[in-house]
C-alpha cells in the first residue's frame, strides 16, 4: 500500500473516501442495531418488571410474554413465568387444603414434593399443623363424648322411676334439684305412667334438702300433669324446709295429695288400688 | 268438617278424636256429644284424646265444659289418653283442671266409670 501511494494519489484518495463511507455506513447500521436491541431490552425489562410487581402484590396469575425476539428478555420472561406458575400452584394447593380443613376434612394434605425446597418445606410445615389440629380436635371430641355419656348416666341415675306395686310407680328424688333435673324427672315420670299404665305415681322428695321457686313450680306442674294424663300423683317426704318454701313462694299446692313418708304414700296408693279392685270385683260379680 | 264417630256401648258413649281439632270442630264435637247423650240416655262418657298431639287452652276448656255439661245430664265423663307433652303444655300455660276425671287409656277409663257409677248408685241407695 505504501508503494501504491505516490503512484495513485488521486485513485487512493477516492478509494479511502469510499472505504470511509463504507465504514460510516457500517457504523450507522451497528448503531441502529444497538438502538433496536436497547429498545427491546428496555421494553422487555419494563414488561417483566410489571409482571414481577403484580406477583409481588399477590396476583400470581400474571404472566410475561415470552415472545420477545431478544433472547435475554425471552429467557427472563420464561424464568419469571416459571416462578409465578410454581407460586400459583403452591398457593392453589395450600388454599385448597386450608378450605378442606376448615370444612372439617382433616385428611387434606399439602404436597410435600414441590419444584423447589421452600415450597416443599412450606407444604411439610402446613401438614404438621393440620396433624396437630386434627389430634387436638379428636381429643376434644372424645372428651365431649365422654362428658355427654357421664351426664346421661348421672341423669338416668338421678331420676330412677321404679314400679313398686301393680299400677304404682315411684320416683325417689335425692340430692339438690335444679330446674333441668326436675324438668327431666317430670318428663320421665309422665312417660313411665303411660308405659306402665300406672294408676298412682309417688314422687318422694325426702332426699331433697331444699327447692327453689322454679323447682317448686315444676313439682306442682308435675302433679297437675300426672292428673291430666290420668293418674293420681302423691308427693311424699316434704321436709320442714321444703314445706316452708312451697307455702312462702305461693306455689299452687291446693290440689296436690301429700303424705309424710314414702311408706305412707304407698299405703294410701294401695288402699286406693284395693278399693278400685274391690269395686271392679263387685261390678263383675253383679 | 270431618265426621266425629261416637260409639255407644251399654249406655256409655265412647268418642275417639282422631285428628287435631279446630275451634269450630271442638264446638261441633261438644254439640254432637250432648245430643247423643240425650238420644242414648247415656250414663257414662269417655273421650279418648290419645291421637291428639296438640290441645290448646280453648280445646281444653271445651272438653272440660263438655264434661260439666254432661254432668248436669247425669253423665260421668272420663278423659283418657292425654299425651305427656300435651299435659305439660297445658300445665305450663297455667290451665286449671277442675271437675274432670282422667285415665291413662280406654281400659282404665272404663274402670274409672265403673267406680264412679258404683259410687253414684251407692249414694242413690242411701
Amino acid at each position: 500500500v505504501k508503494e501504491a501511494k505516490p503512484n495513485a494519489a488521486d485513485g487512493s484518495a477516492e478509494a479511502r473516501a469510499r472505504a470511509l463511507e463504507e465504514e460510516i455506513r457500517q457504523l450507522k447500521a451497528a448503531q441502529e442495531q444497538a438502538d433496536v436491541t436497547s429498545l427491546e431490552l428496555a421494553i422487555g425489562l419494563a414488561e417483566n418488571f410489571d409482571v414481577l410487581q403484580k406477583v409481588a402484590a399477590g396476583d400470581y396469575t400474571a404472566r410475561s410474554p415470552e415472545s420477545s425476539t431478544n433472547e435475554l428478555v425471552a429467557k427472563l420472561a420464561q424464568t419469571i413465568n416459571r416462578m409465578a406458575t410454581s407460586v400459583e400452584q403452591t398457593m392453589d394447593n395450600l388454599f385448597g387444603v386450608f378450605k378442606r380443613v376448615s370444612e372439617g376434612d382433616y385428611s387434606a394434605r399439602a404436597p410435600e414434593r414441590a419444584g423447589n425446597d421452600l415450597m416443599a418445606k412450606l407444604g411439610a410445615s402446613v401438614n404438621q399443623t393440620i396433624e396437630a389440629v386434627q389430634a387436638a380436635t379428636q381429643e376434644r371430641e372424645e372428651a365431649n363424648k365422654r362428658l355427654a355419656e357421664t351426664q346421661d348416666m348421672i341423669m338416668s341415675l338421678s331420676t330412677p322411676v321404679i314400679q313398686i306395686w301393680d299400677g304404682v310407680i315411684a320416683l325417689p328424688l335425692i340430692g339438690v334439684l335444679d330446674s333441668q333435673r326436675s324438668q327431666q324427672a317430670m318428663e320421665i315420670l309422665l312417660e313411665r305412667i303411660i308405659r306402665d299404665k300406672a294408676r298412682t305415681a309417688i314422687v318422694d322428695i325426702t332426699g331433697v334438702p331444699l327447692v327453689d321457686s322454679l323447682v317448686a313450680n315444676h313439682l306442682a306442674q308435675t302433679m297437675a300433669a300426672v292428673k291430666l294424663i290420668g293418674a293420681e300423683g302423691i308427693l311424699t317426704g316434704i321436709s320442714a324446709n321444703v314445706a316452708q318454701t312451697l307455702v312462702k313462694l305461693g306455689v299452687d299446692i291446693a290440689g296436690i295429695t301429700t303424705r309424710s313418708t314414702l311408706a305412707e304414700g304407698l299405703k294410701y296408693a294401695l288402699t286406693r288400688t284395693r278399693a278400685e279392685s274391690a269395686t271392679a270385683a263387685k261390678e263383675s260379680g253383679r | 268438617v270431618r265426621e266425629i264417630a261416637v260409639l255407644e256401648y251399654r249406655r256409655r258413649l265412647i268418642v275417639t278424636l282422631q285428628f287435631d281439632l279446630t275451634d269450630s270442630a271442638a264446638l261441633l264435637l261438644q254439640e254432637t256429644i250432648l245430643r247423643r247423650i240425650e238420644e242414648a240416655e247415656a250414663r257414662g262418657l269417655i273421650i279418648d284424646i290419645s291421637a291428639l298431639g296438640m290441645v290448646d287452652s280453648f280445646i281444653a276448656r271445651v272438653l272440660m265444659e263438655t264434661s260439666l255439661m254432661a254432668g248436669l245430664m247425669n253423665v260421668r265423663t272420663v278423659l283418657v289418653g292425654m299425651k305427656p307433652e300435651v299435659a305439660l303444655t297445658l300445665v305450663q300455660m297455667g290451665f286449671k283442671i277442675s271437675g274432670i276425671v282422667t285415665a291413662v287409656d280406654l281400659e282404665r277409663g272404663l274402670e274409672k266409670l265403673d267406680e264412679l257409677e258404683a259410687l253414684d248408685s251407692g249414694k242413690d241407695a242411701e
